[in-house]
């Protein structure tokens, strides 16, 4: 008979201990986001200019960081809906992807050109529509150069420099066949390094990304055949590699959160440093900013 | 007028020590407690030590891998709980919220074994057990203080070096006991 008691005493103390865990555990039972949600959307470029808009390096970056140290999320899902922009933060944010050590799957929008396409190739898969306009690997440093409306309007560029490429890129002047060169070279060099780039995310060859970086741009199904693009599809394309991929049974998307207090608001509407300078000359205030 | 019950003699086999002397002694309980001796700090301690790691490699395992789960922790990445709170503050609670939870299945394990059994495997093992009415209300305020509220067990155990129980016990109107016969001199018990 003892044992028997002694059974029964542990069975239900064992009882107790499933429910309770059952109930409480039932209680908190709402869903984790698992997938963060990285948008880069507009134009790439490091942020903080005056009407500062588009897609900021530092911020993507930090979202991507945070997403990859959270535990919860087991996998990227990267919006891109952006023309390109500047190389640095362009690179900035591939770099970071690259980096992550989780499932990291793009969805290309409308436009994922240029700087756009070379960070949707850090990630794993490419999801792509196909009317999404990519490709336009390359680099342009272009500008518009007004010695010629000067001289029409008697407008002169009075030129005081201590190095003779100092001005080198101004628009008041026109640019030498030395200074024309020197940038050429710079514009080549970056551009190795972005075919290097695609080659190496792209598992494709340099010589023959080489033929394809010509600067054109392309549907989305024109690149899947070039093998730039993964997927034809949409957003469920994506959710379903992201399932399959990352073992997930269920995939809860969850944006980063942004804090923003009322001086992100009304600096939002001007730089940072006018802002400051309103404060500082009209209201006699200062403000830091972390 | 209480009957008189007559007593099972005990069996003194060959082989156990000699007879105690005069200075020595012996508590013989029948069904009626005729004495009582407190328990030694130090069993106590050991008793509750064993039980603790008892439940917390059976039952807690349990707990944990059942709770843990369905409040969003994976299991294989329990190392990650410092990430997990910074993810998320809502982690922290749920974490805690989990020792508690845990903690009243710890002091119900002391209540049913204390009810069922007079004692626990702790004090079985440390030849102990519990005095006074059993029943669930004494047991619960008894066992509070090992288990819920834990943190106030060193100023319940203070009563022990005073009173010779713990506090708890006293607003219980329990103690706990050597089991059953004695020999104190030679420490032997069953």
């Amino acid at each position: 008979m003892d044992i028997f008691k002694s059974l029964w005493a542990l069975f239900v103390i064992l009882i107790f201990t499933v429910l309770s865990a059952v109930v409480v555990g039932g209680l908190f039972s709402e869903p984790y986001g698992n997938v963060a949600l990285i948008n880069i959307n507009g134009e790439i470029s490091i942020g903080n200019g005056f009407f500062s808009s588009g897609a900021e390096s530092d911020k993507i970056v930090s979202e991507i960081k945070d997403a990859n140290s959270n535990p919860y999320i087991k996998a990227l899902l990267v919006e891109i809906n952006s023309p390109g922009g500047s190389v640095v933060a362009t690179k900035e944010i591939a770099s970071a992807l690259k980096n992550v050590n989780k499932t990291k799957v793009c969805w290309l929008r409308e436009i994922a050109a240029s700087g756009a396409y070379w960070i949707a190739s850090a990630c794993d898969y490419i999801v792509a529509d196909n009317f999404t306009i990519t490709g336009s690997i390359g680099v342009s440093g272009s500008y518009l150069e007004f010695s010629g409306l000067f001289e029409k309007y008697g407008v002169n560029y009075v030129r005081l420099v201590s190095g003779k490429e100092k001005d080198i890129g101004t628009p008041y002047r026109q640019p030498t066949q030395d200074e024309l060169n020197k940038i050429q070279s710079i514009l080549d060099e970056i551009h190795a390094a972005f075919v290097k780039e695609i080659a190496e995310n792209r598992n494709l060859s340099v010589e023959y990304i080489s033929k394809i970086a010509d600067g054109s741009i392309f549907t989305g199904e024109e690149a899947k055949k070039l093998g730039l693009v993964d997927v034809i599809g949409g957003k469920e394309d994506a959710i379903s590699i992201i399932k399959e991929k990352a073992n997930l049974t269920e995939v809860e998307i969850v944006e980063p959160k942004e804090e923003v207090n009322f001086l992100d608001v009304v600096s939002g509407l001007l730089s940072k440093e006018i802002f400051n300078y309103m404060l500082s000359n009209q209201f006699k205030l200062s403000v830091e900013y972390s | 007028m209480p009957r008189k019950k007559k007593v099972k003699p005990i069996v003194i086999k060959e082989d156990l020590p000699p007879e105690p002397s005069e200075e020595s002694f012996e508590f013989i309980l029948p069904e009626g407690e005729v004495g009582e001796q407190n328990a030694p700090f130090w069993r106590r301690a050991v008793a509750y030590v064993i039980d603790v790691f008892i439940f917390y490699f059976t039952f807690f395992q349990i707990f944990i891998a059942i709770y843990l789960p369905k409040v969003g922790f994976n299991l294989e990445e329990v190392d990650l709980v410092e990430q997990y709170v910074a993810a998320s503050p809502d982690a922290a609670l749920r974490l805690f919220v989990g020792l508690v939870v845990a903690s009243f299945v710890l002091l119900f394990y002391f209540m049913i074994l204390e009810v069922s059994f007079g004692t626990t495997i702790g004090k079985k093992l440390m030849g102990l057990r519990v005095s006074g009415k059993l029943n669930y209300i004494n047991t619960f305020l008894r066992n509070l203080t090992k288990s819920v509220f834990v943190f106030l067990l060193p100023i319940d155990i203070i009563g022990i070096f005073l009173y010779g129980r713990r506090f708890t016990e006293s607003l219980s109107k329990t103690k706990v006991i050597y089991h059953n016969k004695l020999s104190v001199e030679y420490g032997v018990w069953y």
